[in-house]
C-alpha cells in the first residue's frame, strides 16, 4: 500500500489526478492538501510515499513547501512530482534544483493522463521503496558492525599484569570492526605477545583477525616454540587452509611476535613498522629495525628470530601503521614520526608509563587534524613493561 | 596502465598509485597480458608514477610476482621512490628492486 499526497488549491485538479491514478495503479491511498501548510501537516502525521505538488497555492505556495520538505531530515527523501501551470524554464529549473523528481505542466495532455503520469508515479514509488530498503539495510549493517565490534573487543587480552610483565593496550577500529589484532598471554615463565594488521577493513578483515587469534594460540601450544617458528607455522597453516588461490589474499597481514623470558625479548617481525624499546636506565627510546615478509603472501616465507636483553623498567611499544598513516599522500612510511613522538613523550615513559598509549594516540590524533586528515585505518597499540 | 614489450622483456607502467581503489583495474589489465608474458624472459614493473602504496597495493605486487615466476619468467621492479624502497626493505622485498 502506498500513500500519495495530492497538493493543489483547486479541488477539481485534485479529483482529476486522483481519478487518473486510481484507474491505472493499485493499492494506493490518497491524501489531499489545498496549500503548502497543509502539506507539511499531512507529512508530519502520516507516512507519505509520494507528493504531487502544485506550485501556486495560497497560505504557503509549492516552492516554500518544497523547500521546507527538502530541508527536513525526516521528509527530504519523499519524492516530489511538481504539477503546475507555470511553464517558464526558470520555474521548472528552480523546482528540479530544489529536489523535485519530475515536472508536469498543466493542463494534462491525453498522453499525460493515459501513459506518462501513471508511469512516472509508478517509477517514483518504486525508487522510493528501493531507497527505503537501502536505508533499512544500512541500519541493519551498522548494527551488525557494532555487534561485531563488541565481539572483537571481547576477544582483546584482558589481564594487564603478569608475574614480571605489565601491559597496556589501545584499540581503535576504523569501521566498527577492525582488521588489527592484539594478543598477550603468559605461559609458565614466558610472556608471549603478537600485534598484527590484516590487509583490508570491515567484516572480512575482522573475521580474519579472529582466525589469527586462534592460530596464534594454537601454534603456541606446540613445544619449543620461537617467534620465527610461530610466524612460519601460521603462514603454513593459512596456505594449507586456503591454498594458493587469490582468496589467500584475504589472510595477508603484517605481524610482530615477541616472547619475554629471563629478562630477554626474543622477537620476529613480519613487516610490522619498527617497534620501539624504551631503556629506563639510559632514558632513551630505540627502534627495532628488523623487517620480514608479510604473512600469507608466500608459502615458503622464512622468518628470523632476534634477541635483545631487557632490564627492569624497560618497555616495548608495538603499533600498527594506522597510527601514523592516514592514506593521504606518502605518509605510509612515517614510522620515524612514531620514534620522534616517543622521544617527545620520554617523560611519560619514565614517570607514568600507564599513560603512554593514550598520550601517543592523542598526539597523532592532533597531528592528523592539524594536517586536515584523521585516522583512516585501524589502530592497535601495545606497551609492555618489565616490572 | 600500459606495457611496452622490448625483445624478451615487458615493462608495465601503472600510471596511478598502488592503492586499494586502483588494484582491481590493475588486476584486470594483468589478465589480458598473461598470454604475452609466458613468451618472455623478464617482466619489469615500473613504479615511476607511484607516490602512494598501501597493503592492497603490496599484495598486487606480490601477486604479480607469483604469477610471473610461476611461468618461469623473471621479475624486477624499477624506479621505486625512496618511500616505496623503505617499505619494501621493511617487508624484505628489496631483492625485487633494481
Amino acid at each position: 500500500m502506498y500513500n500519495i499526497l495530492i497538493a493543489d488549491d483547486v479541488s477539481m485538479n485534485r479529483m482529476l489526478i486522483r481519478s487518473i491514478l486510481k484507474n491505472k495503479l493499485k493499492d494506493i491511498e490518497f491524501f489531499e492538501a489545498e496549500n503548502g501548510k497543509v502539506v507539511l501537516e499531512v507529512v508530519k502525521n502520516n507516512t507519505i510515499d509520494l507528493i504531487i505538488l502544485d506550485l501556486i497555492m495560497p497560505v504557503m505556495d509549492g516552492f516554500e513547501a518544497l523547500e521546507a520538505l527538502k530541508s527536513n531530515e525526516k521528509f527530504k527523501h519523499i519524492p516530489v512530482i511538481v504539477n503546475s501551470a507555470l511553464s517558464e524554464i526558470s520555474s521548472i529549473e528552480k523546482t528540479l534544483v530544489m529536489g523535485a523528481m519530475e515536472y508536469f505542466t498543466k493542463p494534462f495532455s491525453p498522453d499525460d493522463i493515459e501513459i506518462i503520469l501513471p508511469l512516472k508515479v509508478k517509477n517514483a514509488l518504486k525508487l522510493h521503496e528501493q531507497n527505503k530498503e537501502i536505508e533499512r539495510l544500512n541500519i541493519e549493517l551498522n548494527q551488525e558492525l557494532k555487534n561485531a565490534n563488541s565481539f572483537a573487543k571481547y576477544m582483546l587480552p584482558k589481564k594487564s599484569r603478569f608475574n614480571k610483565v605489565d601491559f597496556d593496550i589501545l584499540y581503535h577500529p576504523s569501521l566498527g570492526i577492525g582488521g588489527d589484532f592484539l594478543d598477550c598471554l603468559e605461559i609458565n615463565d614466558e610472556v608471549w605477545f603478537m600485534v598484527a594488521d590484516i590487509t583490508g577493513h570491515g567484516i572480512a578483515a575482522g573475521m580474519a583477525s579472529s582466525m589469527i587469534k586462534i592460530l596464534f594460540r594454537m601454534t603456541l601450544e606446540q613445544p619449543e616454540m620461537t617467534p620465527d617458528k610461530l610466524l612460519r607455522g601460521i603462514n603454513k597453516r593459512i596456505f594449507s587452509i586456503f591454498g594458493d588461490e587469490d582468496l589467500s589474499n584475504y589472510i595477508v597481514f603484517t605481524g610482530f611476535v615477541g616472547r619475554i623470558k629471563d629478562c630477554q625479548l626474543t622477537y620476529a617481525n613480519a613487516a610490522q613498522p619498527y617497534p620501539i624499546i624504551y631503556r629506563k636506565a639510559e632514558n632513551i627510546v630505540v627502534p627495532i629495525e628488523s623487517g620480514g615478509m608479510l604473512v600469507g603472501m608466500l608459502e615458503d616465507a622464512v622468518y628470523e628470530s632476534h634477541t635483545v636483553p631487557l632490564n627492569s623498567g624497560d618497555g616495548i611499544f608495538v603499533y600498527t601503521d594506522g597510527l601514523f598513516s592516514t592514506g593521504k599522500g606518502s605518509d605510509f612510511t612515517n614510522w620515524s614520526l612514531v620514534h620522534e613522538s616517543c622521544n617527545e613523550l620520554i617523560t611519560v615513559l619514565e614517570k607514568k608509563p600507564e599513560n603512554f598509549l593514550e598520550n601517543i594516540f592523542w598526539k597523532f590524533s592532533f597531528l592528523h587534524k592539524g594536517e586536515g586528515t584523521d585516522f583512516s585505518d585501524d589502530v592497535a597499540l601495545i606497551y609492555l613493561t618489565l616490572n | 596502465m600500459y606495457n611496452i614489450i622490448n625483445e624478451e622483456s615487458m615493462t608495465i607502467f601503472l600510471e596511478k598509485d598502488l592503492v586499494a581503489p586502483n588494484v582491481p583495474g590493475f588486476n584486470d589489465n594483468i589478465k589480458t597480458y598473461s598470454k604475452d608474458i609466458s613468451a618472455l624472459s623478464q617482466v619489469v614493473l615500473s613504479l615511476d608514477t607511484v607516490n602512494n602504496i598501501d597493503s592492497i597495493g603490496v599484495t598486487f605486487v606480490i601477486g604479480l610476482y607469483k604469477k610471473v615466476t610461476k611461468l618461469g619468467v623473471g621479475f624486477k621492479i624499477h624506479d621505486a621512490s625512496s618511500n616505496v624502497k623503505q617499505l619494501f626493505k621493511l617487508m624484505k622485498l628489496d631483492d625485487l628492486l633494481e
